[in-house]
């Protein structure tokens, strides 16, 4: 793997782009829309989150 | 306004309603926090007029789904009266659950006739032998399964979430065949999220990504083979380098999908308590400097920090242009 040095910023930022594009089109056009629930669960139940100095904390 | 609710996106509002629970899954990050509250001699549940409050609330300020979770919210002697509340109100319900309380058909006659719920049960292993062992209450997995049985048979909406821990980690796919017997809408593969878990706890219960790759792997292309719904969280993409049909069902590409979609504004996101879940998602994950480098950068949030904190992230390696060309418009192919 090349160091950042080495690479060509410009055209990785351009497929990074792109890629994206292409991925969240084909997202949609899947109609999955399971992180309307899934993202977080059980797994969110923690003072971090749940306790309001903390979350400003990780907000800021 | 109580402290036990935040928000998640921008017309949906979770409610956690407290913190007990009939389950003690060896995963789950809830009892930690609950001994801290009862140390602390705070409040572990939310009483009914508050939870009722909360939703009448959120109703009012333009909120269309609320999220009923807990700990578990079904052993509450008020369930019925919070449920049938909200669906009065006119508002989607999300109802996370370990499902048992359904197990007993009475149990599910009075949501007959209730529009617009859904339901989100966990289900830890295909058997009785794996799912018992996590949740460590004998019995709970055939409680379970029977609850799903039960809420289809007044068609109700499901969707089934494994969470993957080092008990589980060789049978997500034979869960994922299991589950497809149901006719569910959705199953959801889970990374855990051990936050605050001690190191020994947390290598207990944690797999390392790279033992989940072939049955990732086998899962997705299972759901598009069969168009069985099948959604990964907090899984990056290389984890699985080679693998379309993973990637397109990866929770972070998903999450974007939709955050692109809807307006993000709401009377709701005021209050001092209540948070976005897309926002404060990200900045508990993990990404470093050879993210960069990847050609998913944009789309990948990272393992939770909790990970790399105790396994590091030497399995992490970027995926390169050369996997993705096809995923390309000519034009940039060169």
């Amino acid at each position: 793997m090349d160091s950042i040095e080495e690479l060509n910023l410009d055209r990785l930022e351009v497929i990074q782009n792109r890629l994206s594009s292409s991925m969240i089109k084909i997202a949609r056009d899947q109609k999955l829309t399971a992180s309307d629930w899934v993202q977080g669960g059980w797994s969110r139940s923690s003072d971090k989150v749940d306790f309001g100095i903390k979350l400003q904390e990780l907000v800021r | 306004m109580p402290i036990w609710s935040y928000m998640r996106g921008s017309k949906m509002l979770d409610v956690k309603v407290g913190y007990h629970c009939n389950n003690k899954c060896i995963h789950c990050v809830v009892d930690p926090v609950r001994q801290k509250i009862m140390d602390n001699n705070s409040k572990q549940n939310l009483n009914t007029q508050e939870v009722l409050d909360l939703i009448s609330d959120a109703k009012d300020n333009g909120v269309n789904t609320i999220v009923l979770t807990g700990g578990e919210i079904t052993i509450r002697k008020d369930f019925k009266k919070i449920l049938t509340h909200a669906a009065d109100k006119g508002l989607k319900v999300n109802i996370q659950t370990n499902g048992r309380f359904f197990s007993q058909k009475q149990h599910s006659e009075f949501m007959v006739d209730l529009p617009g719920l859904f339901f989100i049960i966990a289900l830890h292993g295909p058997t009785a032998q794996i799912h018992d062992m996590i949740t460590q209450e004998k019995g709970s997995f055939q409680e379970t399964v029977d609850a799903i049985i039960n809420l289809r048979e007044i068609n109700k909406e499901i969707a089934l979430k494994i969470v993957i821990s080092n008990f589980n980690h060789n049978n997500l796919f034979e869960t994922v065949l299991f589950a497809k017997n149901f006719d569910v809408n959705e199953f959801n593969i889970v990374f855990p999220h051990a936050l605050d878990f001690e190191e020994k706890l947390f290598k207990k219960v944690v797999p390392k990504y790279y033992l989940l790759k072939d049955e990732i792997i086998q899962s997705a292309n299972f759901s598009e083979k069969e168009h069985f719904p099948i959604s990964f969280e907090t899984i990056p993409y290389c984890i699985c380098p080679d693998s379309q049909a993973f990637w397109k069902r990866n929770c972070d590409l998903l999450s974007k999908a939709i955050q692109n979609t809807e307006s993000r504004q709401n009377a709701l996101e005021l209050e001092k308590y209540l948070l976005n879940w897309n926002e404060i998602r990200p900045k508990m994950k993990e990404k470093w400097e050879n993210c960069i480098k990847c050609v998913f950068n944009l789309l990948c949030e990272g393992p939770w920090k909790e990970y790399v904190q105790y396994y590091g992230h030497a399995e992490f390696v970027p995926i390169t242009e050369d996997k993705i060309l096809d995923l390309l418009e000519e034009d940039v192919r060169f």
